[in-house]
């Protein structure tokens, strides 16, 4: 409960602290997001797109 | 936790000032917000919050302003933004919606706006209504008329049915194989380019893709494209670029009908695109040639193929075992060919592929981020219509009053009405 109020005075109560929170929070929140889904998608992929064939060829 | 504090500050006063005022009005909100505040604090609910946040008078300016320097940033963040973009276009959706919703069911007062949104149907607006109707008239009429059409094309067709294979591109994450790509090059510029253009795709695209970029300069520079005029007027012919599009087996339709005995050879660019299970019936046409069962004859430059609407196709087959070598060595039999420029047709065809499904998966993931805030916004708002006995209260009061007490009344009514009951 008290994380939650605590949460709330500091960010969610005024919109400029909670805008500026949504405004720095997307940035980590979305190179996390790419290099994250980057790297499972490449593991899945395995051996199948060019940067993982490429070297065979220069 | 206190309601005071949720209460605009004009109205702290009401609430010190504890001996009944004169304003009727504000006597019913003194009684209703104390009411309130025990409830609330008897029963450790906090369903009650919303009721003010949403409807006091300075409140409701907070969402508009905040959406308004929402796209404020939003149109300069794609300049500005290291990043692709996506965010933003994910936010400009979620904006364009709350938009659209403030634009068309606007009233004076914005919070009754909101609260509309997450009420029962019966309560909606006109607009409101006949926003979701049409919206839902199109998406579904839309979505009808394609099913419709995709099936009449199925039941007109008299050739065989064609055997689904399992390309290694075919899931919702997997890229394109791009050895395979690779393979299907050669196959392409080897066999088929004899007689199929791929019109418009050019040597720079492939750098990265299947080849290095001194391999797609060398592939280029072998071919002699057209070019001019030169000072003198002339036309002439120059090694080809990496700008330059794939040259084309005939000048014009007419040159290819007259080689190929009336058949056109088509395009090959998108045809993975341009045919009902485009790889699959592809697979199966290059593979399923076979000699004409009894009865049926052909004509001069037909060949039979069950695959082919009619069965009589203009192209005679063009994959055999061992009809070219693999750079990379694998064995190129009829079926590894076929499957190795279907990959690579699918690609000059989908060449934003392995792109696409990477952002598949980013998408996947952040809406499903978003749904569970939405799932909880959800219950969040709902919780004050699915408590009822706190909320409902007949039209015919407000009839006298502005919108603004609106929700005070219906408070205050619903007050009254709990006392009576008990
Ligand atoms: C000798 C010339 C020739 C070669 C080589 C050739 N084709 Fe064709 N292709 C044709 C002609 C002519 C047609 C038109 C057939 C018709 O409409 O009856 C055609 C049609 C097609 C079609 C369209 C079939 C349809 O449903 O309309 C595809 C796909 C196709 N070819 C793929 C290939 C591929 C892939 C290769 C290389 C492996 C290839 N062709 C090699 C001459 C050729």
């Amino acid at each position: 409960m008290s994380v939650v109020k605590v949460f709330y005075q500091t960010v969610l109560r005024r919109p400029s602290r909670f805008f500026v929170v949504v405004a720095v929070g997307s940035l980590f929140f979305e190179r996390t997001i790419d290099i994250g889904i980057e790297n499972v998608f490449d593991r899945m992929n395995r051996g199948k797109q060019w940067k993982d064939i490429a070297d065979k060829y220069v | 936790m206190h309601l005071y504090q949720y209460v605009p500050t004009s109205y702290h006063r009401i609430i010190a000032n504890s001996p009944p005022s004169k304003k009727p009005f504000e006597n019913v909100l003194l009684r209703q917000i104390s009411f309130l505040d025990n409830l609330m604090n008897y029963r450790g609910r906090n369903v009650v919050n919303d009721v003010f946040t949403t409807t006091t008078n300075d409140l409701p300016q907070c969402p508009k302003s905040l959406i308004n320097v929402m796209i404020l940033l939003h149109n300069i963040m794609p300049s500005v933004s290291p990043l692709d973009g996506f965010s933003t276009g994910l936010f400009s959706v979620v904006l364009l919606f709350s938009q659209i919703q403030l634009i068309l069911f606007a009233d004076d007062d914005n919070a009754v706006t909101i609260m509309k949104f997450f009420q029962a149907a019966s309560r909606w607006s006109k607009n409101h209504k006949f926003f979701l109707t049409s919206f839902g008239v199109l998406a579904g009429g839309g979505s009808s008329l394609i099913y419709a059409l995709e099936q009449s094309i199925h039941a007109s067709n008299d050739a065989a049915h064609v055997a689904k294979q399992k390309w290694n591109h075919s899931g919702w994450f997997d890229t394109l194989d791009h050895a395979s790509v690779r393979r299907g090059w050669e196959v392409y510029k080897n066999v088929c380019a004899a007689c199929h253009s791929i019109e418009y795709l050019a040597y720079r695209e492939m750098v990265g893709v299947c080849l290095t970029e001194d391999e797609a300069k060398a592939e280029a520079a072998e071919q002699l494209i057209d070019d001019g005029p030169d000072e003198t007027g002339a036309m002439f012919k120059r090694p080809g670029k990496l700008s330059d599009l794939l040259p084309k087996p005939y000048p014009n339709e007419e040159a290819a009908r007259y080689a190929n005995g009336g058949a056109y050879p088509p395009d090959l660019t998108y045809i993975t695109q341009a045919r009902i299970d485009g790889e699959n019936y592809i697979f199966a046409l290059l593979t399923g040639y076979m000699d004409p069962p009894a009865g049926v004859s052909l004509a001069e430059n037909q060949h039979y193929n069950p695959y082919f609407p009619g069965g009589a196709i203009g192209m005679a087959q063009a994959l055999y075992d061992e009809i070219i070598e693999y750079g990379d060595g694998t064995p190129a039999t009829q079926s590894q060919c076929a499957k190795d420029v279907i990959t690579f047709l699918k690609w000059c065809a989908e060449p934003e592929h392995d792109t696409r499904k990477l952002f598949a998966m980013k998408a996947f993931t952040i809406l499903g981020v978003l749904n569970l805030v939405v799932w909880y916004l959800h219950r969040h708002y709902w919780s004050v219509l699915k408590s009822r006995k706190i909320l409902q209260s007949p039209k015919s009061l407000f009839k006298n009053e502005s919108n603004k007490s609106l929700h005070y009344l219906v408070l205050y009514n619903n007050y009254e009405n709990q006392l009576r009951e008990h």
